[in-house]
């Protein structure tokens, strides 16, 4: 079978995968404004001021992703699928973190909280599906009406079947709203790509499109996942996020079993490679994301973007859509970097931009302007508790060791610190993405539907091909692994005086 | 509020008790949240799967009502409780009979998500999705089952 050919117009050196080969449509994104504004954001967020080496930014992950899908592509297209489709894989590679936040997901998880906290689907602001009683009932007040939001409403149209779970402001969404409002757009079309063609970019890279070529970008063994990990593991030094893509690649095949819809898999000969790399992904998260320190800093960063969202002074969704609302404002966006979120730290530290306190917002202005200067200074939260423990997934939901709010706030009050300086962090590690695998363990079966996000095998035995899910694979190291769970929970506080005198408080010295 | 509460309680008034071991069930209750929130938010964000739209997120959650929790919820009323009742008790009168009906609503479901992606007319909505779906192409009846579904598509926004 043949493979869309692509003429290439220039390459770009890639310290992680060598020379990537771009065509002229890609050359010409890579080029503008809003492409460029990629490499002024981490792609690990603070994780540098725990391993200096990770100053990596979505700029370069982008041309990886692209340059790996490519790759994935190509052996598919050898073997007969997604024919005629390269050109478009490859721009949703490219294109798939253009609407990232700075510091990529800390401040993506503040913002998006927001969001979904005060939008409410059309036609459906009176009808709150909380129970009466609860305490949960939404503040009409805090409630904002974005109806005749263009911007809004593209957004909705664009990712309808993600609409219920009101993710509005998540980064594969804010994608598209770079794509259809900025220069982009008609990049993309002075290069051939038509509209519908440019939804599709855009519904590949928020995950909705249909067609099987979203699995390359948007699934559990998608060309994303594979540069980060060996991208992060190469910056940072920490060595064992390394795996062997060209093996998995090698192997990769979009099957149809029965007519029944199409999947992305690895044959046997790929299965190693594939074991070890969930095993090296889980070693990565485990060693670099949810390292102590890091996660302190990672903290205080929500905290810092929560308090000066409040204030006004970072964005929220309501501000990135009124920036995308016209072209003049859109220009904006290139400035909604790294640099500026520390550039506004740097004033309130000098004391040019003062910070005011209302009832209203979470963090009051000494607990924001402390964890200011501490962010500027590289002074960490200091971690007062800490409880690791491997739980079997099956009584995961009962037998879990647990942070009870009650018993930290009366820590707290017996060493006399503030119970706001008395943070909770609690984290679930998985060694597979295979979230419904608990409840289905629990239930005593497997069906395919259930298993959404598994990374399937395809077994041959005595001639017959059968393809399975790894996590069910009774031969497979992680069908093992998946049936435990990493409970992390941990509580940090302020600095050094705080932590002594809560460990004093609650006996855990 | 708990997921599982308020899911029990809206499956209470549509009429059904959710019981997860057969596998048509798990596809039927699927289809009927996807549906649903086309007029209410439950909460959900779907994608394509081999079956249609689909949420993990609302199979935890699905997994998570045992027969107490349904009963206990049933008990429970919405903030807003008229509306939402008679919103619900509207969403079942318009699928009558189909309400319990699998394959049909995984037809239904199916061409609103690929129309949402792509608004087309029947021809090509149906193409689409005997393209994604070979399989259904074996049920007896399927263009008139398609047809049926695609009429309906316009009672959902």
């Amino acid at each position: 079978m043949t493979v869309d050919y692509l003429h290439p117009h220039r390459e770009i050196f890639d310290n992680v995968h060598g020379f990537i080969k771009v065509t002229k449509a890609e050359s010409d994104i890579i080029d503008s404004p809003y492409f460029q504004r990629l490499r002024k954001i981490r792609q690990l967020g603070l994780v540098d001021y725990v391993f200096p080496g990770a100053l990596h930014n979505r700029f370069n992950h982008s041309l990886g992703v692209m340059h790996l899908a490519d790759k994935m592509i190509v052996v598919l297209q050898e073997n007969g699928s997604m024919e005629g489709k390269r050109r478009l894989v490859r721009m949703a590679g490219l294109l798939h973190d253009i609407g990232h936040y700075p510091l990529s997901h800390l401040v993506e998880s503040v913002v998006k909280k927001d969001a979904s906290s005060k939008i409410r689907l059309p036609d459906k602001d009176n009808v709150s599906i909380d129970m009466e009683g609860d305490g949960s009932d939404v503040d009409d007040d805090s409630l904002v009406n974005l109806e005749k939001s263009s911007v809004h409403n593209l957004n909705l149209s664009l990712h309808d079947s993600r609409n219920g779970s009101l993710d509005f402001a998540h980064h594969e969404r804010m994608a598209s709203l770079v794509i259809f409002k900025t220069p982009i757009y008609n990049i993309l079309l002075d290069n051939g790509f038509n509209d519908n063609e440019i939804t599709m970019i855009a519904q590949i890279i928020s995950g909705t499109h249909s067609d099987p070529e979203k699995l390359l970008i948007h699934s559990e063994l998608d060309a994303d996942r594979f540069d980060y990990l060996l991208r992060d593991s190469q910056q940072t030094g920490v060595i064992y996020g390394r795996f062997d893509l060209d093996q998995i690649i090698r192997h990769i095949e979009i099957v149809n079993p029965h007519n029944t819809g199409y999947r992305l898999v690895v044959n046997e000969k790929g299965r190693k490679a594939l074991e070890h790399y969930l095993t090296s992904r889980y070693f990565m998260y485990s060693t670099l994301i949810y390292q102590k320190t890091a996660v302190s800093f990672e903290i205080m960063l929500k905290l810092v973007y929560q308090g000066l969202m409040e204030r006004g002074l970072a964005h929220s969704y309501f501000d990135l859509i009124d920036i995308f609302d016209d072209e003049e404002s859109v220009v904006d966006f290139l400035d909604y970097t790294d640099d500026s979120f520390f550039y506004t730290l740097r004033n309130i530290d000098k004391g040019l931009q003062a910070l005011d306190d209302e009832d209203t917002y979470m963090v009051k202005a000494d607990m924001l302007s402390q964890l200011v200067k501490m962010l500027l200074n590289r002074q960490p939260l200091k971690m007062c508790y800490e409880c690791q423990k491997f739980v079997p997934l099956k009584h995961a939901s009962t037998n879990s060791p647990r942070l009870i709010p009650v018993v930290i706030n009366a820590n707290a009050q017996k060493a006399g610190i503030e119970n706001e300086w008395c943070i909770p962090f609690e984290m679930d590690v998985r060694i597979s993405d295979n979230n419904p695998y608990l409840s289905l363990s629990e239930a005593g079966s497997f069906l395919e539907e259930d298993t959404y996000q598994a990374i399937r095998i395809i077994k041959e035995h005595n001639n017959k091909k059968e393809i399975v899910a790894l996590v069910e694979d009774e031969s497979s190291i992680i069908n093992v692994l998946s049936q435990h769970i990493l409970k992390i929970n941990r509580i940090y506080t302020k600095n050094d005086e705080y932590k002594q005198k809560y460990i004093s408080a609650s006996n855990l010295s | 509020m708990a997921k599982e509460q308020i899911l029990s309680k809206v499956f209470g008034i549509l009429g059904i008790e959710p019981d997860m071991d057969p596998f048509e069930n798990r596809i039927l209750y699927q289809k009927i949240v996807y549906l649903l929130q086309s007029s209410l938010s439950l909460g959900y964000g779907f994608t394509w799967y081999v079956r249609g739209p689909y949420s993990p997120h609302l199979t935890r959650v699905l997994f998570d009502i045992d027969p107490d929790t349904y009963s206990e919820s049933q008990d429970l009323n919405f903030n807003n409780h008229e509306k939402i009742e008679h919103l619900l008790i509207e969403f079942k009168e318009k699928l009558g009979d189909k309400l319990k009906d699998p394959e049909y609503l995984e037809v239904l479901a199916s061409l609103h998500y690929l129309n949402k992606e792509r608004a087309s007319e029947l021809p090509d909505l149906e193409e689409r999705l005997l393209s994604l779906k070979p399989n259904l192409s074996e049920i007896d009846g399927i263009k008139g089952i398609i047809k049926d579904a695609y009429e309906k598509l316009l009672e959902f926004n």
